[in-house]
């Protein structure tokens, strides 16, 4: 698998640390955090196709990128930059 | 010269073997470089920009690739992340970098931090092919071009420079403390081939 680092260009999977998908964590210290945080960890979507990821290029230009991935085949559909708010 | 950690040369080439005849590979330890990160500060990138322009006439690169202006060069490591290098400065240059451009930046002195090997000869790909992951092809690594990759598994940062005797010319920076780790690699790829060891 290779991933095209916007900054570095296509670069081998090895370089990278996956951290798992974009969707925002719940905050533990709200009210019904409990509940929230089940729901994330056990409830969440589990699509079988393209899927939206974070990846850190470590051995490169140590950017967090956002990779949209098909989970059924590994391809790798396009990767930015992780800037606040692109999640 | 700045003293260093012991992995400098002489000591990370104590145990080289003598270059054979017709060598095709060389590598020198870039002694007494000075280098320094720099990472703009939140939104002052461009104002960075103009100040680097303003102190030595070099446009910081937006990409990986070296810019140069006469004795102080810079590379792109990472979106508002550079390398500078100046030859024969050490640890002066972190200083006159901060006094230059002040809260701009990040500046971090890397003098002490990594080893810049030079490296070159009519073999030099078929030699570094053999630990880059990536292409270092005239055609996707023209003299200019950087690279942060690993090599041999060490994190290490990798330019090429001008042609010199004909031949392509890279500099490789990787952590002091793995340097011996990589010239054992370089050597053993390189052995067949034949490496000749220059002086600094």
């Amino acid at each position: 698998m290779r991933i095209p680092c916007p900054f570095c260009g296509e670069r081998d999977v090895s370089e990278f640390a996956y951290h798992g998908d974009t969707a925002k964590r719940p905050d533990p210290a709200t009210d019904d955090g409990q509940r929230r945080f089940f729901e994330a960890v056990y409830l969440r979507d589990n699509p079988a196709g393209p899927h939206r990821e974070l990846w850190y290029h470590a051995q490169g230009c140590r950017s967090w990128l956002i990779v949209t991935r098909d989970v059924r085949t590994h391809e790798v559909l396009g990767a930015a930059l992780a800037t606040r708010g692109a999640a | 010269m700045a003293e260093h950690s012991p992995s400098s040369s002489p000591a990370t080439f104590a145990d080289a073997a003598p270059a054979p005849p017709g060598s095709q590979v060389t590598i020198t330890e870039r002694a007494d470089l000075g280098l320094a990160t720099l990472q703009a500060r939140k939104g002052q990138e461009a104002a960075l920009r103009e100040a680097i322009r303003q102190y030595c006439g070099v446009m910081l690169p937006d990409r990986p690739a070296v810019a140069s202006a006469d004795t102080i060069a810079f590379a792109g490591l990472g979106p508002q992340h550079w390398l500078g290098m100046a030859d024969g400065s050490s640890h002066r240059l972190a200083t006159a970098l901060k006094a230059a451009i002040g809260p701009l930046a990040s500046i971090v002195d890397q003098s002490g931090g990594y080893v810049v090997f030079r490296v070159g000869g009519p073999a030099i790909r078929d030699v570094l092919a053999k630990g880059f992951p990536i292409d270092l092809h005239e055609r996707a690594f023209p003299p200019g071009a950087a690279a942060t990759t690993v090599a041999a598994h060490i994190g290490a940062i990798i330019w090429r420079n001008e042609d010199q005797d004909g031949c392509a010319s890279f500099d490789i920076a990787v952590f002091r403390s793995l340097s011996r780790s990589f010239w054992h690699w370089f050597s053993e790829a390189a052995a067949e081939f034949g490496c000749e060891v220059r002086p600094s």
